[in-house]
């Protein structure tokens, strides 16, 4: 899998568009801090996944190609389902900066689509790969937090939300060729 | 939960049974005596058995028995015991079945005579004398003749030779055009300066270049023929075929070696149970065994090349695979004994209750092959992972 595909597929499969109405939070400064920590949150999430991969493929019995399958499979799932299923809720959520746990980090960020792909990356590319793709992903829920809510849940924003998950749709073929492809 | 099933069904546990150089060398001794046990006299090979039956579902199949002689003759070069007389009398047999045809002989059971028979008669020709056997130099060259009349000018090659009309170009076959680049390259080794690395070249320019677009075959081959032709070349100073590029050879290689890489790790994934309804039931020792032939010789060429680069040690990984599935599967002389007739079980790899001859002939050639690979005591394999 190259970088580029691991990036598209990562930025797509968390879908920061779909996401921002989701990011509790009354105004755009708390709506930030939220997303900020959940994507903290991600970044360690990474950093442990990516690190713990080799362990992990082994414990499971799975090679790297076969685990990139397995990624690819997850993230086409999780974003047919998101094409098919209404943005996110910011509840139920726990309250003040733990809302960046529930709901931001679970289940909006960490979903089994990005974490599986986040194994499989720490497999092929390395750990720091893996907080590099964390780090983006993140970031980008972080700047669609800062905008007005009222711009997040318009007709055309959704539109756009359901053009990345359709790409989100794409990117997991693609992870998942590759493995097949693989050696 | 719908993402669960889905990578659950999707993806198994990938099993790679540990073994050593000694289990393997072991199951390549057990191969060679079912070879010596169920070689008649006159040289025929049992060509299948049935163990629920005991009985042979009969069958006869002359690439195949040439596929039989050429790895016996392999097994001679590895120095295993038995083999030599075994491979002498499974080459009389052959032998008494050259058909002449307007283009030179050809082995056959009648008309038309399959090319590739030809062409694994004549790599075990080839091999036979690399291990000191005596080889008649005269019958040598006109087989190749016949082959390389076989080869057209694009270098697709004829799937039949009719005892009337010669080369005949009626059906194609996925494994006769690396048979026959395989065998022409051998040839080149041995009677140099005669063309046959010419002729050689232009089929594995045509295996490279074009045969998956004029054939499309589907499922795609992995082609273990192609990398013992490809091995063959480089090992005679012949990096690139002429008419290949480096980009086009790249791009196959990689297709092929994807190709071997992705089947041994679904059929690692094959463990009975549920995977027999995701994954179906274990491939035959036969289609398993290729995949160790062709990943070791694509090993075999970058041992000369180094054109597999960092891929070598999944490359090798892939192969250990191979042969922790082999070696596990083999029916060993315990468990044959408790048969009515252990001498067509021993050493023997079944599929469903039922081995064929050249369950045998592949299994046995990818052991010598990882032999080769593995010859350090150390195990290989990671006991969980290819």
């Amino acid at each position: 899998m190259s970088l580029r595909l691991a990036l598209v597929a990562a930025l797509s499969t968390v879908n920061a568009w779909r996401l921002a109405p989701g990011v509790p939070g009354a105004t755009a400064r708390e709506r930030v801090r939220v997303a900020a920590l959940g994507a903290g949150g991600l970044v360690v999430l990474g950093a442990l996944v990516g690190a713990g991969s080799g362990p992990v493929l082994g414990a499971a019995s799975l090679t790297g190609p076969t685990a990139r399958i397995a990624a690819g499979v997850a993230v086409t799932v999780v974003a047919v389902r998101d094409l098919l299923s209404r943005p996110p809720s910011p509840e139920p959520a726990l309250a003040g900066d733990a809302a960046a746990v529930v709901p931001v980090l679970f289940p909006h960020l960490a979903t089994p689509g990005l974490v599986l792909l986040m194994v499989s990356v720490g497999h092929d590319r390395g750990v720091a790969v893996v907080a590099g793709l964390a780090v983006a992903a993140g970031a980008s829920l972080v700047v669609v937090a800062a905008l007005p809510a009222g711009w997040v849940s318009t007709r055309w924003w959704r539109a756009v939300g359901s053009l990345v998950s359709a790409s989100a749709v794409l990117a997991g073929v693609g992870v998942t060729v590759s493995g097949v492809l693989d050696i | 939960m719908v993402a669960g099933v889905a990578v659950g069904t999707a993806v198994h546990p990938e099993r790679c049974p540990r073994v050593d150089r000694a289990a393997i060398d072991d199951a390549a001794r057990a191969a060679v005596s079912w070879f010596a046990a169920n070689t008649a006299d006159d040289g025929e090979v049992l060509y299948s058995w049935d163990r629920g039956t005991d009985r042979s579902p009969g069958g006869r199949n002359v690439v195949r028995h040439a596929g039989v002689v050429m790895a016996l003759h392999q097994a001679v070069g590895a120095g295993i015991p038995g083999a030599r007389a075994v491979a002498d009398r499974s080459l009389r047999w052959a032998l008494e079945r050259l058909v002449e045809t307007p283009v030179g002989p050809a082995l056959a059971l009648g008309d038309p005579a399959p090319t590739g028979a030809t062409a694994l008669l004549v790599a075990a020709l080839v091999i036979r004398g690399r291990v000191g056997g005596d080889v008649d130099g005269e019958l040598l060259r006109a087989l190749g003749s016949t082959l390389v009349a076989t080869v057209g000018d694009d270098g697709s090659v004829a799937a039949d030779v009719s005892v009337v009309d010669g080369p005949v170009r009626r059906r194609t076959s996925p494994f006769f055009p690396g048979e026959v680049a395989w065998a022409l390259a051998l040839l080149d080794g041995v009677l140099p300066g005669e063309a046959y690395g010419e002729a050689a070249d232009r089929v594995l320019a045509w295996i490279v270049t074009a045969r998956d677009e004029v054939e499309g075959p589907w499922p795609p081959v992995s082609d273990h023929w192609a990398a013992y032709a490809r091995a063959e070349r480089v090992r005679s100073g012949v990096a690139l075929p002429a008419g290949v590029t480096t980009d086009a050879l790249t791009r196959w290689r990689e297709r092929q070696l994807g190709l071997f890489g992705l089947q041994v790790r679904y059929e690692s994934q094959r463990r009975g149970g549920w995977t027999r309804v995701t994954r179906g039931r274990q491939a035959p020792a036969s289609g398993l065994g290729t995949l160790g032939e062709g990943l070791g010789r694509w090993l075999a060429v970058d041992a000369v090349s180094g054109e597999l680069a960092g891929r070598r040690p999944v490359v090798v990984e892939r192969l250990a695979c191979v042969t922790g599935l082999l070696v596990e599967r083999q029916v060993d002389e315990r468990a044959a004994a408790s048969e009515p007739d252990p001498a067509r079980v021993a050493g023997a790899w079944f599929r469903d209750g039922v081995t064929r001859l050249d369950d045998q002939q592949h299994a046995l050639s990818a052991l010598l092959v990882a032999a080769e690979v593995f010859a350090d005591p150390l195990p290989v394999g990671e006991g969980g992972r290819p």
